[in-house]
């Protein structure tokens, strides 16, 4: 038999050969204080999971609900509500309450193929199926499924809703919430993690980076590419240069102009739209339809005011209804506390 | 600072339609320049001298970057700007007042109906046509290469002076080509030379470029020029099969729209015995006395006709979408052609209602490079 060399044996004795514990399963710890919907009977056969960009506090009755903090998202939620028969969703730990089954939970858009949030995922656990959808198709599920067919009227309004509100919502962020360097207000509106944000040359390319992804949504970009348009002026305008080197936001002086133009214009119009849109929807009978178009235009009033307090587009609210629209806007989801 | 129009601030009130067009040509690049303008034959070139539609093509003139936009210029020089559709007509209806009923149009408004869900479904079909026939309109111009090579491109050659009709149709077949993207409409690879430019992959043949199908063709080398006309001729048949494949998804797509639209025609009480009436016309009626024979129009009607127009433009080499409206609802569409056609005949009537762009107004390479510089302002 060979003799192995004392030092060959030596090394290869010392060598650690050492049991590692096992490890713990952290998906257990982060379904700790997740954010599920409240149901009265389970059902065991489908899930749904809705994926949102960030979460707000909100009390109705002493209860403390979880609301997502766009617009859309909160108009899925409640629509999810309304034809699931569910509660909004609660902050709760997973295995003390094993019924509720829908879940919301807060993502990073970059975990969105098309980084448009929000998603939905469906599980059918009796088939073994799973399906996503992204925002463009929780869209046409909504307008498919609520017997919009019969009213063409509720149908066109529905359409201009989704894109009008989404419109002013990213141009709102663009131009007034988010250009003043607020971290907190970042924080508030997106998940971020808290560590690039607490150093400022990162917090500045995390900035930039939502920046960029925001006029991707709903095709925004696509849609008005005339004030995208980059040309040469942007880039070597004389006037400019001394602005462009303290540069503040990632567009050019002129792109923001443009945008606050547009901005204005859809304000204008918006304006006048409200006082018909509230009266549509607050109408006596409400079809099935007609409280689809309802939720969406009252998620939209709620973030408005939660979130958007001093800008033009909660000043385009005000006048003699705005008391009485916010307060029917809150009435319409205390019913699913 | 040179002011674009300085000279004209002089003369009161001056209302200035800035659009797509050259001469008294009106652009079909553009519906809602050709609304914008009918809606100003029907409502304050009846009363007003001072009104001008400038065929201007000069996209700097409005902030958002695009046109039509309506610049009132007031006696003391200041300047009061309505850009949009939406905008524009409002502005127009608003400060039309006693229009004389000589033509065979009353412009009504739907705001007078006391209706607010009549109303707000004028709105919603406005914002309908513009986020969804601009699509079809956009793959008619631009991605249909026939219409493309053989009229659309050289719409530039007109609307701009040398050397600017290079740079700007390839802008916007780009856009066109993102934008019928959004909605399914563009393949891969439609045209030559645009897309070359993009990929910055320069490409002055026509070549293969489905690979899945043919590996072997991948280094295919044309061996004589019988070959090489072989290779040439198969890919021009692919072309031709994935444009047509487009050119269906996009007749399904006016097909669904256009179905809607209708629905919206008989919701709101406006067909009867097979018969278009215009729309909204029953709650309209009431404000309208019956025996006079003028047509009641609504802005919203406008908006949709113009679109209509600039579709079957009959100017259009290829009107495979005429052809289409034409069977599937030969009623609306003889509808929407009659009355556009009186509109376009009153708008050719008075021709000095059109006036050329002059100074800054004009979309020339000096008064571009000014703007860019910031020593031209049209603000």
């Amino acid at each position: 038999m060979l003799q192995i060399p004392p030092l060959v044996k030596n090394v290869f004795d010392s060598f650690p050969l050492r049991k590692y514990g096992p490890v713990l399963n952290s998906s257990d710890q982060s379904n700790e204080d997740c954010i599920c919907f409240g149901q009265a009977s389970p059902n065991a056969e489908n899930q749904f999971i809705l994926a949102v960009n960030q979460t707000f506090e909100y009390s109705i009755n002493d209860k403390v609900v979880l609301l997502p903090v766009d617009p859309h998202a909160l108009a899925c939620t409640l629509i999810l509500c309304h034809k699931n028969k569910l509660t909004l969703p609660r902050k709760c730990i997973k295995n003390k309450d094993a019924k509720s089954a829908n879940s919301m939970i807060k993502v990073n858009y970059h975990a969105s193929p098309d980084k448009m949030l929000p998603m939905l995922v469906e599980n059918n656990i009796k088939l073994q199926t799973r399906e996503v959808r992204s925002s463009e198709s929780i869209k046409r599920l909504i307008q498919s499924d609520n017997s919009f067919e019969n009213d063409p009227i509720a149908k066109l309004i529905n359409q201009m809703l989704d894109t009008e509100l989404y419109d002013l919502w990213i141009l709102c962020l663009l131009t007034e919430l988010l250009p003043n360097h607020d971290n907190e207000k970042l924080r508030r509106l997106f998940y971020l993690d808290d560590s690039p944000l607490s150093n400022d040359y990162t917090a500045k390319l995390i900035t930039r980076s939502i920046y960029n992804v925001i006029p991707c949504w709903n095709n925004f970009q696509v849609r008005y590419s005339e004030l995208f348009h980059e040309s040469l002026g942007d880039k070597f305008s004389w006037k400019e240069l001394s602005e462009l080197l303290n540069v503040e936001s990632p567009f050019s002086r002129e792109l923001r102009t443009s945008f606050s133009g547009l901005y204005s214009e859809l304000l204008a119009n918006f304006k006048r739209k409200i006082p018909l849109i509230y009266k549509y929807t607050s109408s006596q009978e409400l079809t099935k339809s007609k409280s689809i178009v309802a939720l969406k235009f009252y998620s939209f009033v709620i973030i408005v005011d939660q979130f958007a307090a001093g800008t033009n587009l909660s000043k385009s609210l005000e006048g003699p209804i705005r008391e009485t629209l916010i307060k029917d806007a809150y009435e319409a989801i205390q019913k699913y506390a | 600072m040179i002011s674009p129009s300085s000279s004209l601030a002089s003369t009161c009130n001056m209302l200035d339609l800035h659009i797509w067009g050259n001469g008294v040509e009106i652009s079909e690049i553009s519906p809602e320049s050709l609304a914008c303008a009918w809606i100003l034959l029907l409502t304050v070139k009846q009363t007003r001298e001072d009104v001008r539609i400038v065929t201007s093509c000069n996209t700097n003139l409005s902030s958002s970057g695009k046109l039509p936009i309506l610049i009132e210029t007031k006696a003391d020089g200041t300047r009061e700007r309505y850009e949009g559709f939406q905008r524009i007509s409002e502005y127009l209806i608003s400060s039309a007042v006693d229009v004389p009923q000589s033509t065979d149009f009353s412009l009504v408004s739907l705001k007078d109906s006391g209706d607010p869900e009549m109303e707000l479904a004028a709105y919603s079909l406005e914002a309908y046509i513009q986020n969804n026939l601009y699509y079809i309109n956009k793959h008619n111009l631009y991605m249909n290469s026939k219409n493309y090579e053989k009229y659309t491109r050289k719409l530039f050659g007109k609307y701009y002076p040398f050397p600017m009709m290079y740079n700007q149709p390839l802008w916007f077949y780009n856009q066109a080509q993102l934008e019928t993207k959004t909605v399914h409409l563009a393949s891969k690879k439609t045209g030559f030379l645009p897309q070359s430019l993009t990929t910055g992959n320069p490409q002055t043949e026509y070549f293969n470029d489905d690979l899945s199908d043919y590996e072997t063709e991948k280094d295919e080398v044309a061996l004589s020029s019988l070959h090489e006309r072989q290779i040439l001729n198969k890919s021009k048949k692919k072309e031709a099969l994935e444009e047509s494949k487009n050119s269906l998804r996009c007749l399904h797509l006016l097909g669904v729209q256009i179905d809607q639209i209708l629905q919206v025609y008989s919701s709101v009480g406006s067909t009867q015995d097979n018969l278009i009436l215009p729309l909204f016309s029953r709650q309209l009626s009431s404000s309208e006395e019956a025996n006079t024979h003028r047509r009641v129009i609504t802005t919203t009607e406008i908006l949709l006709f113009a679109y209509i127009d600039c579709l079957c433009s009959p100017r259009l080499p290829d009107r495979f979408i005429w052809r289409f409206l034409n069977a599937k609802c030969p009623l609306f569409l003889k509808e929407a052609t009659e009355v556009s056609e009186k509109l376009n005949a009153l708008l050719l009537e008075d021709t000095s209602l059109f006036r050329a762009p002059n100074g800054g107004e004009v979309p020339s390479l000096y008064n571009e490079i000014k703007y860019k510089l910031g020593f031209l302002s049209y603000s």
